[in-house]
């Protein structure tokens, strides 16, 4: 809960030099006197009442020294120290290594941040920037199983210079892990780092989740719409789905999954059937699941429908570790 | 008549404002503001129910950002500073408003409550407020509890293990420090929960916490009592949900008792209303207009010209409210008794700044309703949830799904396009430090260094505070949010690599221990994951 106005609403833009230069120059001008008290000078505080608590100051020794200090230190000279430890240390998300991190939103989303790292064979390069960035997120409904045994899973195109987009989910009161990297012309996806698990809760707004369990799919309005202007069926479409990613307008940030192509009737045809066959294929592997069937009995290989490939497990002559 | 137990939680909590750096701070009034409004008037009303030996059981949870506030000296003087210039204002509305007689007796009415407060916080309790509440927890009718660290939103946090388990530990020992005992419950920041986080909390020791109703609606076992009985997670920690009812009936902006037209009207004030001239020594800078404090008008109605306030009104309302309040429990309880094997507990956790903040008389109707369930003639017991643990029924085994309290009853109210950018930062300091930690264990390290490590555990806590992004979101205190963010994860950053390169300047991590001296006793060797213990 919050109270009131701050003083940083301010419609003046500072840039962290001038910030700096201004501080400096205050500091110079106005540096305090050593003689008081700059905190509190001596008619800050006339009260009687306080008078009798405070009669002679206590916080001076409290405000200037450290736990275990003997070092002296003025409010401004505090302030300063302050300005340059924020001016030279602000935060940044350069990492060595390429991360893919999910968060649980809601029911229906999830957040992904990423960091590709500073490979410039990932990064740099242009011939790869040629080839689409993806996040490809996998439905784990068996979160203890391993990410090869994952069947299902559908593409969402990243914009090369974000690092971060919230996706809906297609169901709800389950869990997802993900992978990112780039998409070739011959869908095979070369990854460069894989994701935690997470598990998003079923959604509240469903009257009785405990009984619809069994279903475990949303009521048939909240169906979400996975877009796809999809051409070429999987290698094996009895097997697998798979998506080609939709890329990013103005229309559709952070939600990309859902674009869809209404104009044309024939990719509206196509999204329909993928959507059919999407749901009726997690139907079916739930109606596995209820009859307790052992999902790996029914695992793909991995590079069915799009080779993976495990760049970060590789050496640089692409040899595995 | 039906019996059932009503178990009221107040959860206090600020983020840590405290800037020693600055002669004042502006946002150090949301402590004050606080202070004058809604502690000292609650500790009132636990006094006058002490002293009326009124039967009842109330828990308090504090946070520990609040404990270390309230305990701070600098904090305590700065506060009187701000109460004097209170009483000075409403001396001066006094003389302002002599030819306006019903304004004047507000203004003599402020007069008195400003000295009234001053009277308890100063004289009474020699600036520490949470020795009050230690008095009354000590009479068995206050259940003290408390929550994370500095309030972070835990299932956001929770890609580290650590972080979560660093929030809890280091809230529930800050806790200790002041009270000697150890707290029963936990309070979840914004109820935030997720599948897993009772581990945490019953490694600390903690027996119960709090979720949101559909935490537990959603559980992975439909509960047999619905919300009116706890459920044990798999390792034996309670759950008690909030009663979907008896929250709406006073948070809610339409149907809730604070919007009545009775009641004092928040954003009518002063500050904003009279002449610069004359108010501007009790503004921000003197120049900006914000709440003083002072209001004259009620809410009156919702498109009509705001008409003045009348106090005893107000009052009046408040014991009919509080009637009603205990008469919808009764009537629950009466219907809830007719299929349950044991007597439903209703669980109506709030802000305690809702109570005199943002509802003035909020105080009041709290008394009514605790002494109204006191009277012993409404079937209604009022109760802490350990209370109702101790009683030994056998509790329902589920897992409550995960939630919070916050808008949509999800996470999305801290993780959106205003605040997003935010948690990688937080994850990469906390990963950071926690591989910093695996690399020292075994290792000795000099008194400095030690220092600097506990300082960075610091900062990173003081970063994962939920308040920045739901301030963020909100859209009230923006820039300062932004500011509190990346000055602590810079000043993480600074000591970082101060200790990596050996190269600690004791100046500046002297100034650091100064501005951010929260948590004395943290210990940065407990900033690591469970393998390596």
């Amino acid at each position: 809960m919050t109270f009131s106005r701050s003083r940083y609403d301010t419609q003046i833009k500072l840039s962290p030099e001038e910030l700096f230069e201004i501080s400096q120059e205050i500091s110079r001008k106005f540096a305090p006197n050593a003689s008081t008290d700059p905190a509190f000078p001596p008619d800050a505080f006339p009260s009687r009442h306080t008078q009798r608590k405070f009669g002679k100051n206590p916080i001076n020794s409290l405000l200037h020294a450290g736990h275990r200090s003997c070092i002296r230190l003025s409010p401004q000279e505090m302030f300063e120290i302050s300005q340059e430890i924020s001016r030279k240390y602000a935060p940044n998300m350069s990492t060595a290594t390429p991360e893919l991190v999910l968060l649980p939103v809601d029911p229906c989303h999830l957040y992904a941040y990423w960091n590709l790292g500073d490979d410039k064979n990932i990064t740099g390069l242009k011939e790869e920037s040629a080839n689409p960035l993806i996040l490809r997120i996998y439905w784990r409904p068996d979160e203890n199983a391993a990410l090869n045994n994952a069947k299902i899973w559908f593409d969402v195109a990243l914009d090369t210079f974000q690092s971060r987009q919230k996706v809906r989910l297609p169901i709800d009161g389950t869990a997802y892990s993900a992978v990112i990297g780039r998409l070739y012309p011959d869908n095979s996806l070369r990854v460069f780092a894989d994701s935690n698990l997470i598990h998003v809760p079923f959604d509240k707004m469903r009257a009785s989740p405990i009984q619809q369990r069994k279903a475990k799919l949303p009521a048939a309005e909240s169906i979400p719409r996975p877009a796809l202007q999809n051409h070429t069926p999987p290698v094996n479409a009895t097997e697998t789905l798979y998506y080609e990613p939709v890329l990013p307008d103005a229309g559709t940030a952070g939600d990309i999954f859902y674009k869809k192509d209404f104009d044309n009737e024939l990719s509206a045809k196509k999204d329909r059937d993928n959507e059919i066959l999407f749901f009726s294929k997690m139907k079916s592997l739930l109606s596995e699941q209820a009859s307790e069937k052992a999902i790996n009995e029914h695992a793909i290989p991995k590079t069915n429908a799009s080779e993976i490939i495990y760049c970060h497990n590789k050496n640089a002559s692409g040899q595995e570790k | 008549m039906e019996k059932g137990f009503l178990s009221i939680i107040l959860h206090a909590h600020l983020p840590y404002v405290r800037h020693p750096e600055h002669d004042s701070f502006f946002e150090e009034n949301w402590l004050f503001e606080a202070i004058t409004e809604c502690y000292i008037p609650l500790i009132g009303v636990l006094d006058r129910l002490q002293r009326d030996k009124v039967n009842y059981r109330l828990t308090l949870s504090l946070s520990p950002t609040l404990i270390a506030m309230l305990r701070d000296e600098l904090l305590q003087y700065r506060y009187l500073k701000h109460l004097h210039k209170l009483l000075e204002l409403a001396e001066k509305e006094i003389l302002r408003t002599r030819n306006q007689p019903e304004y004047q007796q507000l203004a003599r009415l402020y007069r008195r409550f400003f000295l009234h407060t001053l009277n308890t916080y100063h004289d009474q309790y020699s600036c520490d407020l949470l020795s009050a509440f230690k008095k009354h927890r000590e009479t068995g009718k206050l259940e003290l509890i408390t929550c994370a660290a500095t309030h972070g939103f835990l299932p956001l946090l929770s890609v580290s293990e650590t972080a979560v388990r660093n929030q809890v530990n280091v809230g529930i020992e800050t806790f200790k420090a002041y009270f000697d005992f150890s707290p029963a419950g936990f309070w979840l920041p914004e109820c935030g929960y997720y599948p897993g986080l009772e581990q945490a909390l019953g490694d600390a020791g903690i027996r119960y916490f709090f979720a949101d109703t559909h935490s537990i609606t959603h559980a992975s076992e439909a509960p047999r009592h619905g919300v009116y009985a706890p459920l044990a997670c798999n390792n034996g920690v309670a759950v008690f949900a909030r009663d979907p009812d008896s929250s709406r009936q006073v948070w809610s902006s339409q149907e809730g008792y604070p919007g009545d037209f009775d009641y004092r009207e928040y954003y009518s004030d002063i500050g904003f209303e009279l002449d610069m001239d004359y108010i501007a020594p009790y503004l921000l800078e003197g120049k900006i207009r914000t709440h003083t404090g002072i209001k004259y008008r009620r809410v009156t109605g919702k498109d009509s010209a705001k008409e003045i306030y009348r106090p005893k009104a107000a009052l009046q309302k408040t014991r009919q409210h509080a009637q009603d309040f205990i008469n919808k429990r009764q009537r629950q309880i009466n219907t809830l008794s007719a299929t349950m094997d044991r007597p439903p507990v209703i669980v109506a956790p709030y802000d305690a700044e809702l109570f005199g903040h943002w509802w003035f008389e909020g105080p009041y109707w709290l008394e009514h309703v605790l002494r109204l369930a006191g009277e012993n003639t409404n079937g209604i017991e009022t109760m802490s949830c350990r209370d109702y643990l101790d009683q030994g029924l056998s509790l329902q085994t589920a897992t409550p799904s995960a939630s919070t309290w916050g808008d949509q009853g999800y996470s999305s109210y801290w993780i959106n396009e205003a605040n997003d950018w935010i948690w990688p930062f937080l994850h990469k300091a906390s990963a950071q430090m926690e591989k910093f930690v695996c690399e020292l264990q075994g290792l000795s390290v000099t008194p400095l260094q030690e220092r600097a490590l506990n300082q960075a555990v610091r900062s990173i806590l003081l970063a994962q505070a939920s308040d920045w992004p739901f301030i963020m979101k909100s859209g009230t205190t923006i820039a300062y949010a932004n500011k509190r963010i990346t000055d602590h994860l810079a000043r993480f950053n600074y000591l970082h690599d101060s200790v990596r390169s050996g190269k600690i300047d004791e100046r500046y991590l002297t100034a650091l221990e100064i501005m951010d001296n929260i948590f004395p006793d943290l210990d940065f060797r407990n900033y690591r994951p469970n393998p390596c213990r």
